[in-house]
């Protein structure tokens, strides 16, 4: 992947397995939402390909890159709501466009949803009426509701509090674990990489390092990564870079 | 140096700060922890002047600054340097120009030898050099934040309020910062308040902790007090800053 002068991908590999939860950790600015956008078919890469479900994005045909793409959910860092919709409408308005339920099916599924990330008594309130946390709960919700095969969360929890971000992750997972689905996460936080990865994956200088578990993530030889995830200030990523 | 008596606020029918009252002492640094949307941010506008309190007084120097009017309120704000989150430069301007920016406006007196000698030392201050004469977007996310501390002291602030100087930014990233806010504070010698979710960062570098929840304070002391504190929300805090396994 290119953006004017020098790769900012360098031929990366990742493969995730279906049901598999990959958090991508790295320094800012680096690739790691880039990845995800590829993942999502926001991006074309330069060279080389994504595959979903043995399927090439960017070869595939129009209809056929269409179904792709509906198997995936993402939430973005600035969770992206409808200003001008209640809570409930939010999360009825893709599911009317995306999906041939009827009216009762969809409201139906709005209460659903809401409960789950207990919202349901701010159904009729507006986005700017609620808190941030809230306003990620709903962006979950938003997502999940289209019941994606895939989920991508770009900073699901940027901005808030550690104990709001424990309870949000653990609503993730939870519905993660219902759904059966397969998450690619974007993090900077490391307490919320360790609560939701299977694997984690560090974007740095192009690469991609697959770390692993928590405990082989903090086990890890590269120095890049045994600086990173602790914060240390010494070694050899600098800010500069 | 900064006080404030029985501090209430309110917007409509909701009560955001329910009588807060506490001082922190010239030199200090006081940490303010707190969940999302419990007022922590609402406080340290109050300081400003860009809130007022529902009632109650605040006092910067022995002097109650709630009840002044915007012009008043200008000789209070110039001994104010506030950090924001964003880093929220002027990106058709170098990173010279935006630290010289406050300085000819608040002190037109500097000839353009001492501006250029003042821009290189508080760049000197948070450890960046030779980066004058490019713009924002040429520097990473971290040097732009460091950019900012630098046009912030540069006019000689008494006072440094922070508004989550390290949400969001990689663990890297928020140690430098961390650190840097030590390092200034102590080194300028000022009075520095700093809005936080971080426990970890506050128990490396606060003189004093309070800890917010629902506009009361719930509990305050030093970083060892606070670390044997049996309030739940200090305790979910701690165990939080644990699981990160963030060293410092």
């Amino acid at each position: 992947m290119n953006f004017g002068d020098g790769p900012l991908l360098n031929g990366v590999s990742l493969n995730v397995a279906k049901g598999e939860c990959v958090v991508l950790i790295g320094p800012s600015g680096k690739g790691k939402t880039v990845l995800l956008k590829l993942l999502a078919g926001l991006l074309k890469p330069t060279g080389g390909s994504v595959e979903v479900s043995g399927s090439d994005l960017n070869a595939v045909s129009r209809e056929e890159q269409e179904q792709l793409l509906l198997k995936m959910g993402m939430l973005f860092q600035k969770n992206a709501l409808f200003d001008s919709l209640t809570v409930g409408e939010n999360i009825a308005f893709p599911l009317r466009e995306k999906t041939p339920l009827s009216e009762a099916e969809i409201q139906n599924k709005v209460s659903y949803f809401l409960e789950a990330v207990g919202l349901d008594h701010a159904r009729d309130l507006f986005p700017d009426e609620i808190s941030g946390g809230m306003q990620k709960r709903l962006g979950i919700a938003r997502a999940l509701a289209l019941a994606p095969e895939i989920l991508l969360y770009d900073d699901p929890t940027a901005g808030l509090d550690p104990i709001t971000s424990r309870k949000i992750i653990d609503l993730v997972m939870r519905l993660r674990e219902e759904q059966k689905s397969t998450v690619v996460a974007v993090t900077n936080d490391m307490a919320r990489a360790y609560q939701m990865a299977d694997r984690i994956a560090m974007v740095v200088d192009g690469e991609v390092i697959v770390t692993g578990t928590k405990a082989q993530t903090l086990a890890h030889k590269d120095p890049r990564v045994h600086q990173f995830v602790r914060g240390l200030l010494q070694g050899p990523l600098t800010e500069d870079s | 140096m900064i006080s404030f008596k029985n501090v209430r606020k309110s917007f409509g029918e909701r009560e955001v700060l329910k009588g807060i009252s506490f001082d922190v002492p010239e030199g200090q640094i006081l940490f303010i922890l707190g969940t999302s949307g419990t007022g922590k941010s609402v406080l340290l506008k109050n300081i400003v002047g860009l809130l007022k309190p529902t009632s109650g007084e605040i006092y910067i120097d022995e002097q109650e600054v709630s009840k002044l009017t915007e012009k008043q309120m200008f000789p209070i704000r110039r001994k104010c340097g506030m950090v924001f989150q964003q880093p929220a430069l002027f990106d058709s301007l170098t990173i010279f120009e935006n630290v010289a920016f406050g300085l000819r406006k608040h002190q037109p007196e500097l000839t353009e030898t001492q501006v250029r000698d003042r821009v290189k030392e508080c760049l000197a201050l948070v450890h960046l050099h030779g980066i004058e004469s490019k713009k924002p977007q040429e520097i990473s996310y971290g040097m732009q934040k460091r950019v900012s501390l630098a046009r912030t002291v540069a006019v000689n602030p008494r006072i440094l309020l922070f508004d989550e100087p390290t949400t969001g930014l990689d663990p890297v990233t928020t140690n430098a910062i961390n650190n840097l806010i030590l390092e200034l504070s102590r080194k300028l010698k000022t009075t520095s308040m700093v809005v936080s979710h971080d426990m970890q960062c506050a128990l490396e570098i606060a003189d004093h902790i309070l800890v917010l929840d629902k506009g009361s304070i719930v509990d305050q002391g030093t970083p060892n007090q606070l670390k044997k504190s049996k309030q739940p929300l200090v305790q979910d805090f701690l165990k939080e800053a644990l699981n990160a396994e963030i060293s410092h």
